[in-house]
């Protein structure tokens, strides 16, 4: 039996600024343009590698060519590790039923992404890296060592994210109801 | 007693985004990292049109080698060393009259400030059959595992599904709510 997950109007979400009442769905924009932004980067990685037929080395993205060092940065990867969780977080009373529960899938993927991008970091600090290997090596790469960590991470975290998206902003009657923020639908 | 929880939960909470932000301050204002080697340059493999003026070891920080050899052979097994290794920020160089063409080997040994040792032993060519210099950036990265984007099948799908999504999150927040 299910419980329906509920986030009726006037309940109090503990974030500040009504960000999951009235400012949700321009909230949800905002996060939606950062993770774009970054997935464009991806996206521009991978047309100098498959289209222009650059080498993965070079091929660095839009930000990457002027500033090479950001791409093993671990700072990077770390912060955005970082703000991805922060704005699961945050945003995640706004979501109601199904969504809630894709969101929360998305949320603690994330909370383990960081744990790794947090190890790196360390690692890369400290110089003393994981299980004797010569560069810093996360828990998943132990396991499959030929993964691509940044994008194999980020996917399995927009994957549920968007199935969230999806379910919030198409809510089925029932759902609709339970909303308190501003991606409820308008009665017809 | 109905209190409890949440309070037992905000104690934890609280003490883990404690403990989170002080490890970031260690990181950002505490002991800076240890130099550790991240590349040699000529790198290893290296065919070069040119010879190179000296051969360089590149660390991630300046270090502050307690002893420190550098020995460049050339092809004829001659010592093409001139002069003692120098520190330069965050380079260890040392000056080499590498004009024949040829393998060059070169062999190293440090022992860091931390007592950490380094050594190693590479090669490069100079002159017949060269193609041009390994891109500096490509020989550091090489040594950085995880970050770059590579041209395997695996990467080609995780890139398609990215794209996919990204087209999906378009998608949905161009149209209005509505009630399925």
């Amino acid at each position: 039996m299910s419980h329906p997950v509920r986030s009726a109007p006037g309940t109090r979400t503990g974030r500040p600024w009504g960000l999951n009442g009235s400012h949700h769905r321009a909230a949800l924009g905002v996060f939606m343009v950062i993770v774009l932004a970054h997935w464009a980067e991806h996206l521009t990685q991978a047309y100098q590698i498959w289209a222009l037929g650059w080498k993965p080395p070079q091929a660095r993205g839009v930000l990457g060519m002027p500033f090479p060092w950001l791409i093993s940065s671990e700072w990077l990867h770390y912060g955005y590790a970082a703000v991805m969780l922060f704005f699961l977080f945050l945003l995640r009373p706004g979501f109601v039923g199904r969504s809630r529960t894709w969101w929360t899938v998305a949320l603690a993927v994330q909370f383990w992404h960081h744990i790794e991008h947090l190890l790196l970091l360390i690692q890369s600090q400290s110089g003393h890296f994981l299980a004797g290997r010569a560069v810093p090596t996360s828990i998943l790469q132990l396991v499959l060592p030929r993964v691509e960590l940044h994008l194999f991470y980020n996917t399995v975290v927009f994957l549920p994210m968007v199935i969230a998206m999806y379910y919030h902003l198409r809510p089925s009657r029932a759902e609709s109801l339970d909303m308190a923020c501003s991606c409820r639908p308008l009665p017809a | 007693m109905i209190s409890a929880l949440p309070t037992r939960r905000r104690l934890l909470f609280g003490g883990a985004g404690v403990a989170l932000m002080l490890l970031v301050a260690y990181l950002v204002f505490g002991a800076p990292a240890p130099a550790r080697l991240q590349a040699v340059e000529p790198a290893d493999g290296t065919v070069l049109i040119a010879a190179p003026a000296q051969v360089a070891l590149r660390f991630t920080a300046a270090p502050q080698p307690r002893t420190m050899h550098i020995t460049v052979v050339g092809p004829g097994g001659a010592d093409v060393t001139r002069g003692e290794p120098v520190v330069d920020d965050v380079l260890i160089t040392v000056p080499v009259t590498a004009e024949h063409p040829g393998r060059y080997r070169v062999g190293f040994h440090l022992e860091l400030g931390d007592g950490a040792p380094v050594s190693g032993l590479v090669t490069f060519t100079v002159g017949s059959g060269a193609q041009p210099a390994a891109d500096p950036v490509e020989a550091a990265g090489a040594a950085h595992g995880g970050h770059h984007m590579e041209r395997d099948t695996s990467t080609l799908v995780l890139v398609s599904i990215d794209l996919a999504l990204m087209v999906g999150v378009v998608w949905l927040l161009t149209r209005r709510s509505r009630v399925r």
